[in-house]
């Protein structure tokens, strides 16, 4: 009994050291390969530059361009699905029967499944075409069709999250809501939703993550070409798109131009691990609140 | 402060939990401006009857009821009835108290606010009052803003009761309001249901005989879903014409 349990401690300390060791050497390729980079680019020129053009003959070095378009199509994602996922979520506790949480839930699972090329080719082929009879300025490749598809992707995300939050606030609260003479709408909304604020607050970091690292799709239907704008209706690039360009490129190993990826993924792990912190930061000051 | 305060009334009530049939045709009236206790041995009905009168059990599944409740003459289980509107007349106090997680005075306020009122100087009007009908003002009014969640049990349980009053409802009712306070707290409660009975119609349910003693006008005692006496309180306490009665507040069962 004894030598079995310190067996299977050891294999548990293992897998976490593994793990550790696992992350110290990404994060040490990132480090390592992006200063060569920036021995060659300075850190100013790279971060206040607004062009980015290091595949073509004359050469610019400055990230914003790809920082704006992963932001903006983040930011359209988030637009979609945070109303339609909290809604969701709050349908899903409050109004639905038993029967429909059981067709919907897996509905929405589904939703998550699909790959998401598929969800790219949907937003080339179906959304923008349809957007272009609204919007007849709209580029062929754009940020919104991208944003908004995938924000229909991480719907679930917010979705069952939220649900979850929600469903973890004591019966208590939603019935001193209604003894109040609430309506459903003024429960869930007044009540039940804020009271399950840090959980939903959270599963938008994580949305926003999963926006930021997303590929697939931006890198099909956003068009690739790093443009410092806000305007949702043409062409852009993100980091993530821009990365996969570069690496299923002909750009030699070990090149200037091949060590950009290296410096567009470190921008990338800089964004997520803020995302992290935020939402650590904000779960405490949440708990401080209510405790 | 209070809107006329109404009389309460069952007629030939009957409810289920599916098949489980929970309420046993009862009848009963009850007074207004009066404390009315309901007591019995766990698991007879008290707090699932105490419910019918807000609506409350509309959220269990499977949950139906026959037969009339009146509140002021009109019948709640009327299709065209709002219970929204329902609650507004007739508040609630729950075993465990249940503030929400915002500060006292959003608790106290929320009524209010949920019924469009928005005028600052009317809302905290409202809430000093309330408070100090809930004896509470006086512990809390330094710390409005604070979390409800902060204060002690038997402060939020008060705050819970000034949060029902603030909305002036006719009706107030209580389940086992004060089981989860100690006993200084619970004399506070107590203290505040009799005097709140001059403008209320209060039903309390409770399993602590001396309390019901103190501060209820009429009792109604509960057996296995059945109303099986209900008389003035000194009445019962003194001589009970059911022999489960007797047995029940002589200690004998429950
Ligand atoms: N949601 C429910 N579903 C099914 N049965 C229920 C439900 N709530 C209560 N019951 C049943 O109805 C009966 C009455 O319950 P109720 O809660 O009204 O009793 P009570 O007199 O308030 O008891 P206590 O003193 O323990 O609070 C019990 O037998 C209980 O098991
Ligand atoms: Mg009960």
């Amino acid at each position: 009994m004894r030598v079995s349990e310190k067996i299977i401690e050891g294999l548990l300390w293992l897998s976490a050291v593994i793990t550790i060791l696992i992350t110290a050497g990404i994060i040490w390729v990132l480090l390592s390969e992006s200063i060569s980079f920036f021995q060659v680019v300075s850190l100013a020129e790279f971060l206040t530059e607004d062009e980015w053009t290091p595949l073509f003959a004359e050469k610019e070095f400055g990230i914003l361009p790809l920082v704006a378009g992963t932001l903006l199509t983040t930011a359209i994602a988030i637009a979609v699905a945070l109303p339609l996922g909290l809604t969701i979520a709050v349908y899903l506790n409050e109004y639905a029967h038993a029967r429909m949480k059981q067709i919907v839930k897996p509905m929405l699972e589904v939703l998550a499944t699909i790959p998401t090329v598929v969800y790219g080719f949907f937003a080339l082929t179906v959304v923008t075409p349809f957007l272009q009879t609204l919007i007849p300025s709209l580029a062929g490749f754009n940020a919104l069709s991208a944003g908004i598809v995938m924000g229909i992707m991480i719907i679930p995300m917010i979705s069952s999250l939220s649900e979850d939050a929600i469903s973890s606030v004591p019966r208590s609260l939603r019935e001193a809501a209604y003894g109040m003479g609430s309506t459903r709408l003024q429960t869930s909304f007044g009540v039940m939703v804020p009271a399950a604020s840090s959980g939903i607050v959270v599963s938008v970091i994580l949305a926003i993550s999963r926006a930021v690292g997303e590929t697939m799709i931006v890198a099909i239907a956003a068009g690739q070409q790093p443009r410092l704008t806000l305007n949702p209706l043409v062409p852009i690039e993100t980091i993530t798109t821009y990365i996969v360009q570069v690496s299923l490129g002909d750009v030699p190993q070990g090149s200037l131009e091949y060590k950009t990826i290296f410096a567009a993924g470190i921008t990338l792990f800089v964004f997520t691990f803020a995302l992290n912190n935020l939402s650590f930061w904000i779960k405490k000051k949440y708990q401080e609140k209510y405790d | 402060m209070s809107k006329t305060a109404s009389k309460l009334e069952a007629i030939d009530l009957n409810a289920y939990y599916g098949d489980f049939h929970a309420l046993k045709n009862i009848n009963i009236d009850m007074e207004e401006k009066a404390v009315t206790a309901f007591i019995g041995p766990s698991g007879c009905g008290k707090s699932t009857f105490l419910r019918t009168f807000n609506r409350m059990n509309d959220y269990i599944e499977g949950f139906r009821v026959e037969g009339q409740i009146l509140i002021g003459g009109q019948d709640i289980y009327q299709k065209n009835v709002r219970v929204d509107e329902l609650r507004k007349e007739v508040g609630m106090v729950f075993q465990k108290p249940n503030p929400f997680p915002k500060s006292i005075y959003e608790n106290v306020v929320y009524g209010l606010k949920i019924q469009g009122i928005k005028k600052k100087s009317v809302l905290e009007e409202a809430a000093e009052t309330s408070l100090k009908r809930a004896a509470l003002w006086d512990e809390v009014k330094d710390k409005l803003h604070k979390s409800a969640l902060a204060l002690s049990g038997g402060q939020q349980q008060r705050l819970c009761i000034a949060r029902a009053l603030a909305i002036s409802p006719s009706v107030l009712l209580m389940d086992e309001p004060a089981s989860a306070l100690d006993p200084i707290s619970t004399a506070k409660v107590e203290e505040l249901i009799y005097e709140l009975k001059n403008d209320y119609t209060i039903v309390i349910v409770t399993h602590n005989m001396q309390q019901a003693g103190r501060v209820s006008d009429s009792t109604a005692f509960f057996y296995m879903g059945e109303l099986v006496e209900y008389a003035k309180t000194k009445t019962m306490f003194t001589s009970p014409k059911d022999n489960r009665t007797q047995n029940y507040i002589t200690g004998r069962f429950g």
